[in-house]
């Protein structure tokens, strides 16, 4: 019996009334996964306490809320044109309650590169689109993804052809309803061979209404390939945000990610990646900073399925106030994945006694040969170099910042776009220092304002 | 391969190749409850036990509250079906007159302990040991009684200890473990048959170790001990507990309770050897052992240790756990799990911290060969007020061949700012002040990091009186000193 509360009703009889009449002209493959994901979801209802990966994770105070589900973009806006970080030439992408927003529904570039509206790619590129979209998702077991499957209205599309290198892709995605609304956004990304992007992705909100949203991104990572993604979440303390991302990586592949989680009630970030390919090298890196009464999760998965990759994830967290943070990481070595390196790392700081965080680095393997290593570190500011930083006339708020700034480096130096790099250090202050506001622009260009 | 590694491949081999010794089954006349639980047999066991009504109360209560549990499912483990109607609650050898010493208990239990290498015959002669034999569900002989009687211990079966100590039994029992606490503890709450009893008084210190031998032997029984260890204020306890099985096809069950409560200053230390039937090399057979095993530093400045060597059974779902409630104190958790064949465990521990400057330290090695599959998993859980607070935890596994599994699922939550909790998985390392210190001594590195981590375990291990310690031991310096540094 799926757990009874004023969304999960809403959904229900939402998609059974209205949803279902709205999606009759799309793709029959489109509406079956639609309809397959909300029996699911309609089975189970939302997770809850009782859900061993939903254990620290309480929905209660948004389930029992009414969200009114966005069928259309119902903003407009000026799509931000002008790139938001200085120096970097790149492709913009923005997306307003998950709808994308640029005049063009569908966009094809000089070297290729197909761009835009992914309800607009179901129709004009339905053969390349049906070959990727829900490969990877469509074993999930997470409520929140039969939601997402079922009830998405729009989200980006990215197509990378062979041997296209070195774009930078801006997506800014904003949370703007006139109402507390429920947002369900779809992406798909496809890098085929020897192809080579860089996205970077601002997540913000209005300050005003309360949104539940469900961003679900698949990234096919061709042979040779490799996928840069940077992405700072900065929305509103009355939102709620689950970002479920699933990859798959090809052969000598690489897959970078590099998030940073800002603000929001509730911000959940799940990371599915598949190594399905020899000599794969993937990197999760993450930054959490939670105060008030934020909570930030990240679940972290990585299988390796076959020989010589490598892999590693590292998330620190900073948590102030009455915060909570969850990480959950796992690495599942296959038993063909021989020389596999594997590392995982979580450390975090608590800054009070009602903060919270629960760590759980998990090893699965069933290969020999392999170097496998997860740590854990929960603990505080060093009191002794505290006080040496003291010692040379520096106030104790501004020690700890450096402190606090000096344990978030690992992370921030791991940002390999240079242009990137002092952007991301000023909203790190910024965030440390208490100064960081919701910004109803991308939050990179707030940060230098 | 260095000549360590040679001698570490040696030694393994030995122990991972070597076929179960101790299956063998004895032929007592053994008095038996029909098959399946329901209240009228719960009824009949606390009945035929002479049992007061508040234990029949606490055991209907256990049994109403486990018909509507479910099993635990989260463990890393293939569990098959068990039916629970299909098992006897109760055996017991059939009741023979009163024994007044050795001589008297039956010739053939005395062979099948003989056998086993108890040294239940010459324990006088080795001196410090006593030994409640457990001998499926009734304990046939408890020795040492007297010696320990005269500093006012208690070391008898609970049974016993029901009759003769009625208070201090309803006053503890289920307070660590309650009746509803999980799926094979509730169970077990409903039809233990018999285990230790132990009590210490304030400022005793036991002057032996105090050891126990579990054995299941008739077909189709399944086992359900329940030991209970309370030591008053200033006293101390080491207790061991050793277990072998007869080999037999079909698979039994053993759903034991432990509880421990060591009040203010008080330590215990609970030491197991668990070498159980684990099945042949097709994975046919073996013992399911499904165990609860908890204690709690009750009073300020208490500590409990816990080390287990875990070599048998088919499949191991157990964790010894402490509850760090008084300031101060202080848990620990040493394992060596090692499974073969088709073995699985899923084997850890939980430390909880509540009282301020409380200390836990879990080091936990595996070792996975054959089509094994080894999980260690373990919470760690600091509660707000738990301030000063420190954790240590090393994990690590050793795989050989690639048939098998060896899996890490820590859990560590932390509520407060001024603890310091750290969890490190293959790589070993020891804080990096202790190591300082002890190198800054002339010490080298390896040397170093086996006198901090290795200590402890080995010198509760080297205690142990029974044959396959040698097995222990050769475990455990192939974990601990083979893979560290």
């Amino acid at each position: 019996m799926p757990a009874m509360n004023k969304l999960y009703e809403n959904i229900i009889r939402f998609f059974e009334k209205d949803f279902s009449e709205k999606i009759k002209n799309e793709p029959e493959f489109i509406q079956k996964i639609r309809l397959e994901n909300f029996e699911k979801f309609k089975n189970k209802g939302f997770p809850t306490l009782k859900d061993e990966k939903w254990r620290k994770t309480n929905l209660n105070k948004f389930t029992n809320q009414y969200f009114h589900p966005l069928l259309h973009n119902i903003v407009k806006k000026n799509s931000t044109d002008v790139c938001i970080v200085p120096d970097l030439q790149t492709v913009n992408i923005q997306l307003i309650n998950g709808h994308f927003a640029g005049e063009e529904k569908l966009n094809v570039l000089e070297n290729g590169i197909i761009y835009g509206s992914i309800q607009s790619a179901f129709e004009k590129y339905k053969d390349l689109i049906s070959r990727y979209f829900d490969k990877l998702s469509k074993n999930s077991t997470n409520p929140m993804d039969w939601l997402n499957a079922a009830l998405f209205t729009d989200g980006f599309f990215i197509y990378v052809p062979k041997n296209v290198k070195e774009i930078n892709f801006q997506i800014s995605q904003q949370l703007d309803a006139p109402v507390d609304a429920l947002i369900n956004s779809r992406n798909l990304i496809v890098l085929e061979n020897d192809a080579q992007i860089n996205l970077i992705q601002c997540d913000d909100s209005n300050e005003h209404r309360s949104h539940f949203a469900t961003f679900n991104t698949e990234i096919f990572v061709g042979e040779n390939a490799e996928l840069n993604w940077y992405k700072y979440q900065n929305i509103n303390n009355i939102s709620a945000m689950f970002s479920n991302t699933f990859a798959e990586v090809k052969e000598n592949g690489k897959l970078y990610t590099n998030f940073y989680q800002l603000n929001g009630k509730l911000l959940r970030n799940e990371q599915f990646t598949e190594i399905a390919g020899k000599d794969v090298a993937v990197d999760h890196y993450g930054l959490y900073l939670v105060d008030k009464t934020q909570q930030f999760d990240n679940v972290i998965f990585v299988s390796h399925a076959s020989e010589g990759s490598y892999s590693n994830q590292k998330f620190k967290g900073i948590l102030d106030d009455s915060a909570k943070g969850f990480f959950n990481g796992q690495i599942l070595v296959k038993k063909d994945a021989q020389q596999t390196n594997a590392y995982q790392k979580n450390d975090n700081i608590l800054l009070t006694d009602k903060a919270k965080i629960s760590s759980q680095p998990f090893l699965e393997i069933y290969a020999d040969d392999v170097s496998c290593s997860h740590g854990s570190t929960t603990g505080q500011i060093d009191d002794e170099a505290l006080f040496y930083i003291r010692q040379r006339g520096i106030s104790k708020r501004d020690a700890q910042l450096l402190q606090l700034y000096a344990f978030a480096g690992e992370v921030i130096d791991a940002v390999k776009i240079p242009e990137l790099i002092e952007p991301t250090k000023d909203l790190v202050k910024k965030r440390l220092n208490g100064e960081l506001d919701v910004c109803e622009d991308c939050i990179l260009q707030c940060a230098n304002k | 391969m260095s000549k360590k590694e040679e001698h570490q491949d040696k030694v393994l081999k030995e122990v991972t190749e070597q076929d179960y010794k101790y299956g063998f089954q004895t032929d007592i006349e053994m008095e038996m409850f029909p098959k399946g639980l329901n209240e009228d047999i719960i009824r009949k066991i606390s009945k035929i036990r002479e049992e007061p009504e508040w234990l029949l109360e606490f055991r209907l209560k256990a049994y109403r509250a486990w018909l509507k549990m479910e099993k635990p499912e989260w463990a890393h483990l293939q569990i098959p079906e068990i039916d629970f109607q299909d098992l006897i609650y109760y055996a017991r050898p059939k009741p023979k007159k009163k024994l007044e010493s050795l001589d008297e208990v039956d010739p053939e239990i005395l062979e099948v302990y003989k056998k086993l290498g108890i040294p239940l015959e010459e324990q006088k002669a080795l001196a410090g040991v006593a030994v409640d034999a457990v001998f499926d569900s009734v304990s046939v002989k408890t020795t040492f009684q007297k010696e320990l009687k005269e500093r006012g211990i208690i070391f008898c079966p609970i049974s016993e200890a029901v009759r003769d100590y009625p208070d201090l039994v309803k006053k503890h029992l289920g307070t660590v473990v309650p009746y509803s606490d999980n799926y094979y503890a509730a169970l077990n709450s409903a039809v233990f048959t018999d285990g230790s009893f132990v009590f210490i008084p304030k400022g005793v210190k036991s002057p032996m170790e105090l050891s126990s031998y579990f054995r299941i032997n008739s077909a189709g029984t399944g086992q359900f001990e329940r030991t209970l260890i309370i030591v008053e204020e200033g006293g101390y306890v080491s207790y061991l507990e050793g277990c072998t099985a007869p080999q037999r096809d079909e698979n039994q069950l053993h759903a034991a309770v432990v509880e421990l409560i060591a009040k203010k200053d008080a330590e215990i230390k609970y030491s197991t050897v668990q070498n159980w039937y684990p099945g042949d090399k097709e994975g046919k057979g073996g013992i399911f052992n499904f165990v609860t095993k908890r204690g709690i530093c009750k009073g300020n400045n208490s500590k409990i240790s816990w080390t287990q060597v875990e070599t048998g059974s088919a499949i191991t779902w157990k964790y010894p756990s402490t509850i760090l409630k008084g300031d101060n104190s202080i848990a620990e958790f040493y394992s060596v799990a090692v499974t073969n064949n088709h073995q699985q465990a899923d084997t850890g521990t939980k430390m909880i911290h509540i009282g301020k400057n409380t200390k836990s330290t879990i080091i936990s090695k595996g070792i996975s060969a054959g089509k094994s599959q080894n999980s260690y998993r373990g919470l760690v859980d600091i509660k707000r007020g738990a301030i000063n607070s420190r954790n240590y935890s090393v994990c690590d596994s050793l795989l050989m061949g690639d048939q098998c599994g060896a899996h890490t699922f820590p859990y560590i939550d932390v509520e407060n700012r001024s603890s310091i909790v750290e969890h490190e998985a293959t790589t070993s390392k020891i804080s990096e002040d202790q190591l300082f210190y002890l190198q800054q001594r002339g010490l080298d590195e390896e040397s170093a990091v086996n006198m901090i981590v290795n200590g402890y375990a080995k010198e509760v291990l080297n205690q142990l009186p029974m044959e396959f310690a040698v097995e222990a031991q050769k475990l455990l310096e192939i974990s601990l000193e083979g893979s560290v540094g």
